[in-house]
């Protein structure tokens, strides 16, 4: 990073060489393909931009990076149609199902490990998280959507996310 | 529900990030007061940080790579450019604002013209007194003709642009102040009129390094994302 941060082309082409598995995997997460490309190009731009701001006692960079690219994916969502969001949402959950964790003593990754424990959540709270986190829908939208009080939408939120942490722990550190 | 059990809500819709940005403001100010928030917020964040690591990786794109790399060598190229080109001090009557507007104008016009610019003797008085920094502007982004300058005049300033293209499909141009420590919009959304020529108002440049322009998407941005078509280099 303090060589990105001298405007360092090497240094921002390690950075992409290294992040951009997880970058892409995010934005498609939340763009689809035809769209993610943007928001990563995006991000990875910002924090070589910014780079002399970073302060690697707040966090790590991977850390930094995924937060941009959730923020310019969301940005990317909130400019589209409604019904491309939602088109979003529908082609996701028809090509992940959600199955819940085996029981096996396999040595699962941290991502594996993350999915299961979403996977192992109530369904309308995983819904909840899932619209939230990579919808980028407003907790009043997903309350329009699920038809539900805006107060239910807020409470099941916090459930999914203190179980979240309750299983993800003592693992919470995203250490790169 | 009590209090806190209300606001433990929020910390969770808040960390998500789907409270509507007046509540998500209003729990920012309570954040700043209240411990216990803040203690649910830090157990809370980790969790939204680990759910971006869940969808399974995708492969890395050589085209992108490259993409990426030429925008941000265009931009250190332009930085580069715009370096060093030194404020020409422009005397301006005090009951004349728009004289200033137009002495920048003019310094552009001569250097479009590939005329070299001298430094004006500036007038005794401070207040009166009126400097052109002329910027660069990528071919690229802002085309072979455009000019850019920052006309400063005190702590305020006007960026003036000429011949400019027309931003891209879709898109719209912001202006931006660069400070040491962040890079912030001075709120102007711009198109161009058909000759190119226009005019943003700056808000104050105290501590500003540079000023530069983006083309963002219809609604603007938080943070430029783009590389930059223009850019100017203030004097410190």
């Amino acid at each position: 990073m303090e060589r990105a941060a001298r405007f360092d082309s090497a240094a921002l082409a390690e950075l992409y060489d290294r992040h951009s598995p997880l970058a892409l995997a995010l934005a498609r997460r939340m763009l689809g393909p035809t769209r993610a490309e943007d928001a990563v190009q995006e991000a990875f731009t910002s924090i070589w931009r910014n780079a002399a701001t970073y302060d690697p006692e707040r966090g790590f960079v991977r850390t930094w990076l995924l937060r941009i690219v959730r923020y310019r994916s969301i940005d990317i969502l909130r400019s589209i149609a409604v019904e491309d969001r939602r088109a979003l949402d529908a082609e996701h959950e028809r090509a992940e199902p959600q199955d819940p964790p085996s029981g096996a003593l396999i040595r699962r990754d941290r991502a594996t490990e993350i999915r299961e424990a979403l996977a192992a959540l109530p369904a309308e709270q995983r819904q909840v998280v899932e619209l939230a986190y990579f919808g980028g829908w407003t907790q009043v939208e997903i309350a329009a959507q699920l038809d539900l009080p805006v107060g239910t939408v807020k409470s099941r939120a916090r459930l999914a996310l203190s179980k979240l942490r309750a299983q993800l722990n003592p693992s919470m550190d995203t250490a790169e | 529900m009590t209090g806190h059990e209300q606001t433990g809500d929020d910390a969770a819709a808040w960390v998500l990030g789907m409270l509507p940005a007046a509540e998500a403001q209003e729990f920012e100010r309570h954040l700043a007061t209240c411990s216990e928030c803040l203690e649910e917020v830090r157990r809370l964040d980790g969790v939204t940080d680990a759910l971006a690591l869940s969808p399974p990786a995708a492969p890395s794109s050589s085209e992108l790579r490259h993409r990426l790399l030429a925008g941000t060598e265009s931009e250190t190229a332009l930085f580069r450019a715009a370096e060093g080109r030194g404020p020409i001090e422009t005397p301006v009557r005090r009951r004349r604002p728009g004289a200033a507007v137009l002495a920048g104008l003019a310094a552009l016009m001569l250097l479009g013209a590939g005329v070299l610019v001298g430094r004006v003797i500036p007038s005794d008085d401070p207040a009166s007194r009126a400097s052109t920094v002329i910027g660069m502007v990528t071919p690229a982004g802002g085309g072979a003709d455009a000019r850019a300058a920052v006309l400063l005049r005190g702590q305020t300033g006007q960026l003036v642009l000429t011949g400019l293209a027309a931003p891209p499909a879709g898109r719209v141009y912001q202006a931006w102040v660069v400070r040491s420590d962040r890079t912030v919009p001075t709120g102007a959304l711009f198109s161009v009129p058909r000759s190119g020529d226009t005019k943003v108002s700056l808000p104050s440049l105290a501590g500003v390094r540079r000023v530069i322009v983006t083309a963002e998407g219809p609604r603007g941005s938080h943070t430029p994302t783009p590389p930059a078509i223009a850019a100017v280099v203030l004097p410190r």
